[in-house]
């Protein structure tokens, strides 16, 4: 479960999420039962405050589109804005969609564009079982860069993006993905992919392109004249195969290249009537000198002709240096086409291992019961581990990112695959299973045994805080570094040390276990990962917590606690100055509302009742009108003890 | 109960009582004297030592709804009174003591606040309710110990405590207990003092709505880049 953005709820979601609700027809704890979550997550989701992951959202969609609750016809565009609107960190996958709406219920047949020659059906490619399919992890907004030029581009602006990036950081994969979604959008594709070799093969790219495309045409002369098939059967000869009667291209060398260059001119130009055309170029820094002059011809074709093309160039970085000679042929492009650059920099850390345990929960290992992925060989989970890095480094062809996991952040995978719970298998039955607590995972792996606040810790036991965690199903699925127990008693110990700062408190915390046992991480979460789980946490477990803890606990022989056989207890109201932010302000006012001589502050209210023998707070309210404290104790002493005696301001 | 009461409020005798206070009604809109009604007791005192301001003129009304003067004697009552102070303590204890110099607390958001106004009571009643354990232990009276010192006890004994087996943490455990109940405050003597406070003064002018509460300016540049010299 994930939370919304810090600040306010996202009202428009949570009403988007309770029309779809209330369409499928089910009660928030129906919902629940079906997707998997608990009632209270679905609350959480209707009122804005948190959003679904990724695996409870699809199973939403599936539900919905298995009940038809789409409008018509545009349940991919819908699907699609929910997808967007729900701030989801990994794409929405259109090979699943499709196959999602494919199995639905019969589409409505689409009118088809263009005259007779059958357009070839766009294939949803079924995923070959077994083989590691990483999700396109980090790059949205590279990938919405691409949505605009492509836009751009169908309104009749021939479009140029360049990908830009270092070796193997995933500039083809972030292509075939764009291109996979353009191709849903109804765009023609061609690709061409510009090997080392290819500089020793004039034209090869295009050759690769435009080959297979005529191939599958059922009547090529509907696109060409007979004339330019005949310049064209230069490069592909096959043509000639399939139309005997094709005259000779022409014999002179001089003029030879440019009817040539117009033949593909015209070809795509023919395409683009059809549909708009995405040209896909791989690897742009290996193409040889004559393809680079056939684009800038093309480039000015199109400039000239308005086409709706997107032409979708990927280049190393190294092989862009300001002096070469590729930069230059793209400085003479960008003359007829807007060339825009996309650069693509290197996955962040918690991208790098996003993509990693979304790989990881994908590949459904069959031996990773929950005693053996907590694995008490160190040296086992280790070689699997290791053995999964060098099939992710086949599998993405080289992921730059990969390596990175292998090379530095071997130590902390390796100890999150330790702590790899059931979720695969949550996954995968679907319905609800019993959510894993912490009682069933092994006694040595348990990460809430490392921390220690030594002598509070028998004030207030762990067991204490897992049980509310039950209650209020807080439970998640995986283990973490600060999971809620710890996150618990680090947020206690906060205050207990007021002059350190957070990660040093945790440091503290942490620093008995650290000395004799050695799996706990040497490295301290960052500030943002506190806020970040701070903010999951939420704030009715503390309450809850505090509720409980609190309370008179001096007894008739404790001295000073009890007087004439009443118990002492006062009461006063008292404020707490807050941050001055504008959900801050909006919660909490300030003293007054004129603006001269209000505190510098919103402040917080509270009313404090309070055990005078023990200087125990018994009960503590929080009030929101600035008013004097009289009026604020009636609900507090509602809550008081019969026979217990007060001295109250009056 | 027991509470004060307002210089303004005029009340009647109705019956007087042995031990010089007198039962009375109080309304809840005592202008006009209509609503509901209480029977309480009121109480009046005056301090009598010539070195406190206002001894012997300044008179301070309790009220209480314990009615019976022989069960609970007006005096005692009066004397028990100014105990309410303990309240101003233990709400200064997490203002002073846990959080030192920091002005506001720290969450951005009111549901963050919440946590960690949550949080901070939770510390301040653990450490007390560990500090009751240990004046049990001890037999004496939990306001006597020092709040500092079992912080400080505390911090030392988290590295001890985790690195050491259960059998014998639980011996240390009440080793350190008996520790906290060694550090006792000296008694508490009459303490009278004006409700005021000194004000800060500062040369800069305050910020006024109009400053507007954006946080400020900042560049990701040399000073270099923006300065221009003027001819």
């Amino acid at each position: 479960m994930k939370t919304s953005s810090y600040g306010e709820p996202d009202y428009a979601f949570g009403q988007r999420m309770l029309t779809l609700r209330t369409q499928i027809g089910l009660t928030q704890a129906g919902l629940g039962e079906r997707l998997g979550v608990s009632r209270r997550a679905v609350v959480k989701w209707e009122g804005g405050l948190s959003y679904p992951s990724v695996g409870h959202l699809q199973a939403l969609i599936a539900l919905g589109v298995e009940l038809h609750v789409f409008a018509a016809g545009g349940e991919a565009e819908e699907i699609r804005a929910l997808w967007r609107v729900s701030h989801q960190k990994v794409l929405l996958d259109e090979q699943w969609l499709q196959g999602l709406l494919a199995t639905g219920r019969p589409r409505p047949p689409q009118p088809r564009r263009g005259s007779s020659p059958a357009r070839p059906s766009t294939t949803v490619e079924s995923r070959p079982p077994g083989q590691l399919v990483a999700p396109l992890v980090g790059r949205a907004a590279a990938f919405s860069q691409l949505v605009d030029r492509y836009q751009q581009a169908q309104q009749g602006q021939p479009q140029a993006a360049l990908l830009v990036g270092e070796a193997g950081i995933g500039k083809t994969r972030l292509a075939r993905e764009f291109v996979a979604w353009a191709r849903t959008r109804g765009a023609e594709v061609l690709s061409g992919h510009a090997f080392e070799l290819g500089g020793r093969l004039p034209y090869q790219p295009l050759v690769e392109a435009i080959g297979p495309r005529l191939e599958e045409e059922n009547a090529p002369e509907d696109l060409l004249s007979d004339l330019w098939l005949a310049e064209l059967s230069r490069l592909l000869p096959e043509l000639r195969v399939r139309s005997p009667d094709l005259p000779a291209p022409t014999q002179d060398e001089l003029t030879a290249k440019i009817r040539l260059f117009e033949a593909v001119a015209r070809l795509l130009e023919a395409l683009t009537q059809r549909a708009p055309l995405v040209l896909l170029f791989d690897d742009l820094h290996w193409m040889d000198g004559a393809s680079l002059d056939l684009l800038r011809y093309l480039g000015h074709d199109w400039s000239r002709q308005s086409s709706r093309v997107l032409l979708l160039l990927t280049v190393r970085s190294e092989g862009l240096g300001p002096q070469s000679q590729l930069a230059v042929e793209l400085s003479d492009l960008g003359r007829d086409l807007s060339v825009s650059q996309v650069s693509l920099q290197p996955l962040s850390q918690t991208e790098t291992i996003q993509l990693l345990e979304a790989v990881v929960g994908a590949r459904e290992p069959g031996e990773a019961s929950p005693s053996r992925a907590v694995a008490a060989q160190p040296g086992e989970s280790e070689t699997k581990l290791s053995g999964l890095g060098d099939i992710l480094f086949a599998q993405t062809g080289g992921h730059r990112n990969t390596v990175q996991i292998r090379r530095k952040e071997r130590n902390e995978t390796r100890r999150r695959m330790r702590w790899h719970t059931r979720s695969h298998q949550h996954h995968e039955k679907g319905n609800r299973l019993m959510i894993p607590t912490i009682r069933q995972i092994q006694e040595e792996s348990k990460v809430c045994q490392q921390i220690d606040l030594g002598l509070l810790q028998e004030v207030l036991p762990s067991a204490k805080i897992e049980d509310l965690l039950e209650t209020y199903q807080m439970w998640e699925d995986r283990e973490r570094k600060l999971n809620m127990v710890v996150l618990t008693y680090w947020l206690i110990a906060l205050h207990v040390y007021p002059r350190v700062s957070m990660r040093a408190v945790y440091a503290k915390l942490v620093s008995g276990q650290r000395a004799w046992r050695d799996d706990v991480p040497q490295q301290t979460p960052v500030k943002s990962a506190f806020s970040y789980r701070r903010e999951h946490l939420g704030s009715e477990l503390l309450e809850e917590l505090f509720v409980q803890c609190a309370g008179p606990k001096a007894t008739e022989q404790t001295p000073g606690a009890f007087w004439h056989g009443l118990r002492r207890l006062s009461i006063d109201g008292t404020v707490e100055s807050v941050p001055d932010t504008p959900s801050n302000r909006e919660a909490f006012r300030y003293s007054t509302d004129d603006a001269e001589s209000q505190s510098p502050f919103p402040q917080a209210r509270l009313v404090v009742l309070v055990e005078c023998g023990t200087h125990l707070i018994c009960d503590a309210e929080r009030s929101r009108v600035p008013t004097r404290g009289s009026q604020q104790s009636a609900p507090a002493l509602a809550a008081m003890e019969v026979g217990a005696e007060p001295a109250a301001v009056g | 109960m027991l509470g004060r009461l307002k210089k303004n409020v005029l009340l009647t005798p109705f019956v007087s009582l042995a031990d010089g206070s007198y039962l009375t009604h109080i309304y809840q809109d005592q202008d006009h004297r209509t609503g509901a009604s209480m029977l309480v007791r009121v109480i009046s005192y005056t301090f009598t030592d010539a070195r406190i301001p206002g001894a012997g003129e300044q008179v301070s009304r309790l009220v209480t709804t314990l009615l019976d003067p022989f069960l609970f004697p007006a005096k005692e009552l009066a004397v028990l009174f100014p105990e309410r102070w303990h309240v101003e303590l233990v709400i200064g204890e997490p203002r002073t003591v846990l959080r030192l110099s920091a002005r506001t607390l720290r969450s951005l958001t009111p549901q963050g606040v919440i946590q960690e106004l949550s949080a901070l009571l939770l510390a301040h009643t653990l450490l007390r309710t560990l500090m009751l354990q240990a004046a049990t232990q001890q037999g004496i009276a939990p306001t006597a110990l020092s709040l500092t010192e079992t912080i400080r006890i505390l911090d030392e004994s988290v590295l001890p405590l985790g690195m050491v087996s259960a059998a014998r943490r639980h011996t240390m455990v009440l080793a350190l207990l008996d520790e906290i109940g060694q550090q006792r405050l000296p008694k508490q003597r009459v303490r009278i003092q004006a409700r005021v406070v000194k004000r800060t003064h500062s040369r800069y002018g305050r910020k006024k709505p109009e400053h507007g509460l954006a946080p400020p300016l900042e560049l990701d540049l040399d000073f270099h880049q923006i300065l221009a010299l003027v001819t």
